[in-house]
């Protein structure tokens, strides 16, 4: 296998495994929080469907876990194994936010096994909820942690290079580098979203399959209303995004937008096909850029023409960036509006196209992740370092990646159907209405500690 | 004023979400109301 050969492989490889780990990973960092607002209304309202609600997504909640574990060792065995030039570079200034990555699993998975294994063993609902304030945590600070790295990638500091040597070298430099802030605040945010409408999707689902239970109908509500609330945030903090990107990494921000010459008035360029340098078919809303960028019509949105050939990331991005942006605003819309139905008793958002459309904003959110994230690392192409090492120069020359590609794959194959396959069984098994009836008895008869929340 | 949007506005918006989050969840009046009758 030649040189170039092994690039490719490297980089098919680590694509597939971050684009399977981002699924669960996503899920992993949003529903502890999901998880613990569902208790707290619970104990709050002294509302036992929430409870029930709480228990049962932790319950699926485990299976994701297990499968971001695993799929999240392989990542850190492919750094090393496929990119050994860069983790040499990384290793020395940006190791402090991976290993503080571990510990912060750690802290989450120590709390969520006490969490797990003691419901029903306190007489007070709230001292159980308090274990889960550091499984959130844990959960939500592993993405800050991982975020710093990539953040890091995309705008370097806090180390110099003289003759060959890295000299200088300040860790918190490093963490704190400008990309930190929007990427860790988008991509935790995003997760909360993602895990809403993937709950919602379920409850949703369920309506449509026949259950009128009043169970269903609360997930539906709350998973929607928090959906909105950090859609809207994804979306706020996006434009943050769109406002580095025009600062920090110019050309990531032309390339979605097909923005060729350095002009102001600058239009936002939705869809369409290119024609040379020119963008036909496309929704075009005029200054639009020039507001993303600097929040200003006006403002002068730098072109990829001022950029030389070789640095320009590949502009199929265009169609990335769309792709998020529209699954965002859509399902600001879907969940705006049910919740304004909700207060204005409208009746076509108890309609089964409209039940359907929620159960497919579970899937779609997930595309906005992955969307997202091909745009954020193909935006940052040919540069795995920006500005200091290209793709090529940081992978490995093995002949055998193709190999590690084959068995990898199959890995995931496993872990993808085997997760839901567990996760359906498992559900299917113990229905919520037979669940409900069994805790009332339970009540009933007093043979159940906290029976009061409050 | 981009400074500001770029380093310190992510963490408020994400804390702001949280909190807000907190507050509206257990307004669920709306969620358990029937819709209105069809008029007829
Ligand atoms: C609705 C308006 C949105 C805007 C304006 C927006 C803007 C952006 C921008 C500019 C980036 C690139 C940041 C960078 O490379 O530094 C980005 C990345 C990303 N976006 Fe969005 N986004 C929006 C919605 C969403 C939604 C709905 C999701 C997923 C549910 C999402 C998920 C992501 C992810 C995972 C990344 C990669 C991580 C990162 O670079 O921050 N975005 N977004």
């Amino acid at each position: 296998m030649g040189n170039e050969e092994s690039v490719f492989f490297s980089r098919v490889l680590t694509e597939l495994t971050l684009s399977f780990h981002i699924i669960y990973a996503t899920i992993g960092v949003g529903v502890p929080l999901m998880i613990m607002i569902a208790q707290w209304v619970g104990i709050r309202k002294n509302d036992e469907h929430y409870i029930l609600l709480a228990r049962r997504w932790a319950r699926g909640f485990v299976i994701t876990v297990a499968v971001g574990v695993v799929t999240g060792t392989a990542i850190g065995m492919q750094l090393s194994l496929l990119w050994p030039n860069f983790m040499e570079l990384a290793g020395q200034v940006i190791a402090l936010p991976l290993f503080m990555e571990t510990f912060a699993f750690f802290f989450e998975a120590i709390f969520l096994g006490i969490y797990l294994y003691t419901w029903d063993r306190f007489d007070n609902q709230k001292k159980h909820l308090l274990l889960l304030v550091p499984v959130a945590i844990g959960a939500s600070f592993s993405a800050v942690f991982i975020t710093m790295v990539n953040a890091f990638m995309n705008a370097p500091q806090g180390f110099d290079i003289v003759d060959g040597e890295l000299v200088n070298i300040q860790p918190l430099v490093a963490m704190f580098n400008p990309a930190m802030p929007t990427k860790v605040a988008h991509v935790v945010i995003t997760a909360y979203m993602t895990s809403a409408f993937i709950l919602a999707a379920i409850a949703a689902f369920r309506l449509l399959k026949g259950s009128d239970h009043v169970y269903h109908k609360k997930a539906l509500f709350l998973t929607m209303k928090l959906g909105l609330i950090f859609s809207i945030g994804a979306a706020v903090i996006g434009d943050f995004s769109g406002k580095y990107l025009a600062e920090y990494q110019p050309e990531k921000l032309a390339a979605a937008e097909w923005h060729f010459e350095t002009e102001g008035e600058a239009p936002l360029m939705l869809y369409g096909v290119l024609d040379g340098q020119e963008v036909k078919y496309a929704i075009t809303i005029p200054y639009a850029l020039s507001i993303l960028a600097h929040s200003d019509p006006t403002a002068e949105v730098i072109g990829l023409n001022d950029f030389p050939e070789d640095e320009i990331p590949p502009l199929y991005i265009h169609y990335l960036f769309d792709t998020m942006v529209t699954i965002g605003v859509l399902m600001i819309m879907v969940s705006g509006l049910y919740w304004l139905g909700r207060h204005m008793r409208w009746r076509f958002i108890h309609s089964r196209w409209y039940r359907w459309l929620i159960v497919a904003g579970g899937p779609l959110t997930v595309i906005a992740i992955e969307a997202g994230w091909w745009y954020a690392e193909v935006g940052r192409q040919p540069w795995i370092l920006r500005d200091i090492m290209k793709v090529p120069e940081a992978a490995t020359t093995s002949g055998h990646v193709d190999t590690m590609l084959y068995l990898f794959a199959t890995l995931y194959l496993i872990l993808g159907v085997g997760s839901v396959v567990v996760l359906r069984r498992m559900f299917r098994k113990n229905p919520v209405e037979r669940e409900i009836a069994d805790r009332e008895a339970e009540v009933r008869e007093g043979t159940r500690k906290g029976g009061d929340h409050r | 004023m981009d400074e500001f949007l770029m380093f310190y506005a992510p963490f408020i918006v994400l804390i702001g979400a949280i909190i807000l989050a907190f507050i509206v969840a257990p307004m669920d009046g709306a969620a358990t109301r029937p819709p209105k009758e069809k008029k007829k």
